[in-house]
């Protein structure tokens, strides 16, 4: 597993116009610039940079973020469904990387 | 320092706590942090009003700096919101995230982990449709654990 | 300077640092009482507990390397391959290596079984993030991090009634009970005894008291966000011994099992819960 996997937990079922919590785990080191105590060199800072939260292909969130947020970040935000849809999470770090998630919930 | 001259002292410097927010709006900010919300918001501290339907959940002592857990929830109508901004006043850099909300997001709420340099003031800011500030804040005192 | 001057001197400067500070008179250093301060810690815990344990992520990573090192024809007791509430009766003996082996002992013999490694690459293998943090995913973590998930919500239940699995309890205790060391240091030096022993703002569990041996292992491996990875019991015990000014801890070691026979068998009963969170 590399940089960039994770978890992305919603409810499975919920009932129309709910709120519900999107609440995502992503493997990164969100790592601050640097000297490395050895060489002394600079290390340059590895973080995501941008968090799209989408619904039905629309989309709901953007969050931007640097190395203030935790190494492995957590993070929940809050979704209105109001019918059956996919989340989709599009994320990206300051290196390229580009990765996406997709979790179901089912309106009942 | 004798008792009574400490006893006076203390006299002075409570009196200087409590007048302070009234001399100094902006009490409690950091440069740097003034610097951060001219930068992305475009506003000063002192600007940004301290309201109470603005939640910020935060552990009042953490163990790690590495990782304290911040919630941030309102009960301000989703659509009358337009961003929310998370800051610590005392971090190399205050910003630490931002989420563009819209109604489909049916609630303000952000929940994630966060890391600290050190004692400092968290504050979650938003920015609401009618283009004004609002937030909570809450200090979060970062302490070393125990055994590692 | 008399002691009356220097309280002073002291406090004087607790209020002055209250005024620099942002708000919080109430709450300059000092001003807390321990009782309070521990509280507050207990609160900090209870919120990192919250949402996802980002340890969770290591399960994907174990399933993925069990089929990798081939493990799925690893016996953990209950039959290869079968590791749905393997992780509540280790450790156990195993006729096939004449030994009391505990879940990391026995990953390791099958690694060196089924996936060809020798016990130096093992070794390696399982030490791949110590002394690392933030960016280091092992698969040895992985592997422990799924077995023992895959036994979440079962209760431990060791079989002190074996005797070569009592043996090995009984050498785990005395070990737990043995003051060696330059620093005269044991395990129960900070985790035995019915009094309360306490790091800082942090109570430390105990032995000796009922459950606590149990809440304490049946969450791990645990996720460690100031390293941002999460520790097996095997590296617990090394970092411990380390700390404690011990010779050099080797995983998979008699030692490991009969600590892990100890801890594990006074634990019986408990929920596994893995992973936990934590500083």
């Amino acid at each position: 597993m590399a940089i960039g996997a994770g978890i992305l937990r919603v409810p499975k079922e919920a009932k129309k116009g709910e709120v519900v919590r999107v609440q995502m785990v992503i493997t990164h080191p969100m790592s601050p610039p640097r000297k490395d105590p050895a060489t002394g060199q600079e290390v340059p800072p590895h973080t995501l940079t941008k968090l799209e939260l989408f619904y039905n292909n629309r989309l709901v969130s953007t969050v931007n973020m640097g190395a203030g947020i935790s190494a492995n970040p957590f993070m929940a935000i809050a979704l209105k469904v109001d019918e059956s849809g996919v989340v989709r999470i599009a994320y990206e770090d300051n290196k390229g990387g580009k990765w996406d998630r997709t979790a179901e919930i089912k309106v009942t | 320092m004798n008792r009574r001259k400490f006893l006076a002292l203390s006299a002075m410097a409570v009196m200087g706590l409590t007048l302070a927010p009234t001399l100094q709006p902006a009490f409690g900010s950091t440069p740097r942090l003034e610097e951060e919300l001219q930068k992305r918001l475009g506003v000063k501290l002192a600007q940004i009003k301290e309201v109470g339907e603005v939640k910020l959940t935060a552990p009042t002592i953490a163990e790690s700096g590495a990782n304290v857990p911040i919630t941030v929830e309102s009960d301000i109508p989703i659509d009358r919101v337009e961003h929310l901004w998370v800051f610590v006043d005392k971090n190399p850099i205050p910003w630490i995230a931002d989420v563009k909300l819209t109604p489909m997001n049916g609630q303000v709420y952000f929940s994630t982990r966060i890391k600290m340099g050190e004692t400092s003031n968290v504050r979650a800011i938003l920015k609401l449709k009618d283009g004004s500030y609002v937030m909570a804040t809450k200090e979060v005192k970062v302490t070393a654990g125990g055994c590692g | 300077m008399k002691k009356k001057t220097l309280l002073a001197l002291f406090t004087a400067g607790a209020v002055a640092g209250g005024l620099l500070s942002t708000k919080a008179f109430a709450q300059v250093e000092g001003e807390l009482t321990p009782e309070q301060e521990m509280k507050l810690v207990q609160e900090y815990n209870r919120f990192l507990a919250e949402g996802i344990n980002p340890g969770e992520v290591w399960y994907e990573v174990g399933k993925e390397a069990i089929k990798k090192y081939n493990l799925d024809k690893c016996d953990l007791g209950l039959g290869p391959g079968v590791f749905k509430g393997a992780m509540t009766q280790l450790p156990r003996y195993f006729a096939d290596a004449g030994k009391v082996m505990d879940l990391e002992t026995r990953v390791g013999w099958c690694l060196q079984k089924h996936a060809g490694m020798t016990q130096d690459q093992v070794l390696k293998f399982v030490r791949h993030c110590w002394g690392k943090t933030g960016n280091c995913v092992s698969e040895y973590d992985g592997i422990i991090m799924y077995l023992t998930m895959e036994s979440n919500g079962q209760k431990i239940n060791v079989n002190l009634k074996d005797p070569k699995v009592k043996r090995m309890y009984d050498i785990g205790k005395q070990i737990y009970y043995a003051r060696i060391g330059p620093w005269d240091f044991n395990c129960a030096t900070c985790h035995a005894g019915k009094q309360e022993v306490r790091i800082r703002a942090t109570r430390l569990w105990s032995a000796d008291r009922p459950g606590e041996a149990g809440n304490a292992v049946s969450i791990f491996p645990k996720y460690l966000v100031r390293w941002g990875l999460p520790m097996t019991m095997h590296y617990r015990y090394s970092e411990c011994m380390r700390q404690m000014r011990w010779p050099e801890f080797i995983p998979h070691s008699d030692l490991a099992v009969a600590l892990s026979a100890y801890l594990y068998g006074t634990a019986n009963g408990t929920e596994i819960k893995a992973p936990g969170i934590g500083r």
